[in-house]
């Protein structure tokens, strides 16, 4: 059953529930009202009666001779003319037995009216009788020693049918307003539930993983504040997601740059392997299949050297200790020097003395890495500068930038967006030709993500290549 | 001669593939790129393109539009092995379909067929004394025919079509029975001296010890 059924059917049991004690209160209330007065009227003509009679039996008992029964009967005539009425009829009993009664109805009066009976009081009971209600009103004389009973009827029938009346009118009513208050609570309920409904519906929209589905609920309520934090879950929800994917995106294209990566050398082993073994080859081409086997083989290990580089450092924590970046640069320069030399490049370094806080073989890797990129970019003569300096940010933060400035051929924007893609490589046939994986930006980027650095990349097609490693510096 | 251009940017695979060919006598040209590709075929006339899907620059795919209105059958070579791949390739247009890495005496084959295909294929091949006529599958010995099974044409027809390269046993089960026949088995050494014995290929069908045979000139 849906909530606003609930609701709504909570509501109209409740509403009848109490219009109808209330209801049942009133009516009771008001016949009871009419009754009583219907019976005052019996009892106040019970009076008028018994007065009338005593009066008039009293004057009989002045005289000498007389019969009570017969008087009583002529006394009875009388009264009762004088009220003439068909709702009221007058009986009177004298000594057991009725002298006088206006109609036959006397049968219908219960014994227990007799026993009611007391001198002084009025007694009365209710008879019901062909629909019609009466009320017996008896009133108890003691003449020479016998009971008379002056008994009247009056008929209160009135009153019970104003109550059926009412109570007929009363249902009426009752319906006509539990209707119409059904129409209104249902329209109220679903305008309450309204926004439970909507949250429901986008419920479905994410359960089918739609997860830009937003809640449009601007009331300030409950449900209001539910939405809002329905709302903040699926944004977090398709954040994660989205993370998810592209991670999985991520994961795919690396094992596809992978596995495509390692199908050249894997072909060029195969095939040169499969050549040599199946035919005779002048010794020319065997040498140089030979070497194309041992340097592509060689590629393989430095791949997977590098890759496995690459994957330990994504899962461990790596251990720092504080540099000195003066001697820091002077040891990577003694390191690449030599082969810089081999290309006909030279080296420039200037190092501004500061302290950072580094594991000094990653960023020794880092730095390698990056200068053999420049070697690669640069042509013969050229110059590379390494270099550092502190760089004031604010008050509190200093910065030190290590920068690996060259003059080869620079990168256009593509290239430098992708140049951290891990098998990217910007020139594929130098690459080869040096034995590169296309794994050390790749490095370089996890390598400075571990420092908490920022690698800068600014380059212009032509004029040469400046990469920074932006760092803080210890105090 | 059998004109051949090799379109691979990987100058291992394409130097290879060059060595390979040269050796079975087609005449190789290799490009690096699309574009320089592009500019060989304009002044050239190929009879089957060898070509690197993933190239730098114009890729195979693209550069196959330019290719397909010059009706030269192209065999695409691909480091991608999925199925979407290969639909991809072979709706591109192209004849056939490798993917990295291979083997040798497969390219070999796949060329043969292909350009057997178009009639760019001898149907008639020579080896000393012994004409084999492929259309008809018939062998003659001096110009006079000799009687074989099918098994042992399609056997001598693999040994010269593959003349002075080594076969490798698993090869030639491979090749001719499929899965029918073990390569433990002793079925190709039989049928090897059956050939010697009609052809008389004692001298020239040699064994290799626990490799294979290789017919040699």
């Amino acid at each position: 059953m849906k909530f606003r059924y609930k609701v709504l059917a909570s509501n109209i049991i409740l509403l009848s529930v109490s219009i109808g004690l209330v209801g049942y209160f009133m009516i009771h209330r008001n016949f009871n009202l009419a009754r009583d007065s219907q019976i005052q009227s019996a009892v106040m003509e019970n009076n008028l009666l018994q007065s009338s009679v005593e009066y008039e039996l009293l004057q009989v008992l002045n005289q000498d001779n007389y019969n009570i029964a017969k008087e009583l009967a002529d006394i009875g005539n009388r009264v009762a003319d004088s009220i003439h009425s068909k709702d009221s009829s007058v009986y009177i009993m004298y000594a057991d037995a009725y002298v006088f009664s206006s109609d036959d109805r006397e049968k219908e009066i219960s014994d227990s009216l007799y026993k009611k009976a007391k001198q002084g009081k009025k007694q009365y009971v209710i008879e019901k009788n062909a629909e019609k209600y009466n009320v017996y009103v008896i009133a108890l004389d003691i003449v020479e020693d016998n009971n008379l009973f002056i008994i009247n009827r009056y008929d209160i029938s009135s009153a019970y049918t104003m109550m059926n009346n009412q109570i007929n009118y009363f249902r009426v009513v009752l319906l006509l307003v539990v209707l119409a208050a059904s129409v209104v609570m249902y329209f109220i309920s679903r305008v309450l539930t309204a926004p439970l409904e909507k949250l429901n519906m986008v419920t479905d929209e994410i359960s089918k993983g739609n997860y830009d589905s937003k809640v449009d609920i601007k009331s300030r309520d409950e449900i209001g504040l539910l939405a809002n934090k329905f709302n903040d879950m699926s944004d977090a929800i398709g954040k994660h997601v989205d993370e998810l994917n592209i991670m999985v995106k991520r994961r795919e294209q690396f094992v596809a740059d992978f596995t495509h990566e390692i199908k050249t050398p894997m072909t060029t082993i195969i095939g040169y392997a499969d050549t040599l073994r199946s035919r005779e080859v002048p010794r020319e081409d065997e040498i140089k299949a030979l070497s194309y086997i041992f340097s592509e083989g060689k590629r393989l290990e430095k791949m997977s050297t590098k890759l496995f580089e690459l994957i330990y450092l994504n899962q461990n924590e790596i251990e720092k200790k504080p540099i000195q970046t003066e001697n820091f640069g002077k040891e990577l320069k003694e390191i690449v020097q030599p082969m810089l030399k081999q290309n006909g490049l030279n080296i420039k370094t200037d190092f501004q003395p500061a302290i950072i806080n580094g594991n000094s073989e990653l960023l020794t890797s880092l730095f390698i890495n990056l200068i053999d990129n420049a070697r690669k970019a640069s042509n013969k003569g050229q110059t590379i500068l390494f270099s550092g300096k502190i760089s004031k940010e604010n008050e509190n933060r200093e910065c030190y930038i290590f920068s690996v400035e060259d003059q080869g051929v620079g990168l256009n924007k593509e290239e430098i967006d992708k140049i951290c893609d891990e098998f990217y490589m910007v020139d594929k046939s130098r690459a080869r030709k040096e034995g590169g994986a296309g794994i050390g930006m790749s490095l370089v980027k996890i390598i400075a993500e571990k420092h908490n650095a920022k690698l800068v990349i600014d380059s212009k097609k032509g004029i040469g290549t400046t990469m920074k490693i932006v760092m803080e510096v210890v105090k | 001669m059998i004109e051949i251009l090799i379109i691979e940017d990987e100058k291992a695979i394409s130097e290879l593939i060059r060595l390979n060919l040269t050796l079975e006598n087609y005449c190789c040209t290799v490009a690096s790129d699309g574009n320089t590709a592009a500019n060989i075929l304009e002044e050239k006339n190929f009879d089957l393109i060898i070509l690197d899907v993933m190239l730098p620059g114009i890729d195979g795919f693209e550069l196959m539009e330019y290719i397909r209105p010059l009706g030269i059958p192209v065999i695409f070579l691909t480091a991608k092995a999925s199925l979407e791949d290969r639909m991809k390739g072979l709706t591109s247009g192209a004849e056939d379909y490798i993917v990295k890495p291979f083997e040798i005496v497969e390219l070999l084959a796949r060329i043969k067929i292909v350009l057997r295909r178009y009639n760019k294929d001898e149907k008639v091949i020579k080896y000393k004394n012994i004409t084999l006529d492929e259309e008809n599958v018939r062998a003659y010995l001096d110009g006079e025919a000799v009687d074989l099974t099918l098994k042992e044409f399609d056997l001598l027809d693999m040994f010269m079509r593959n003349k002075n390269i080594t076969l490798f046993r698993e090869q030639i089960y491979e090749k001719i029975w499929g899965s029918e026949v073990s390569t433990e088995s002793r079925t190709l050494d039989l049928h090897v001296q059956r050939l010697r014995k009609k052809l008389s290929l004692d001298n020239s069908l040699k064994t290799i010890f626990k490799v294979g045979y290789r017919l040699e000139d």
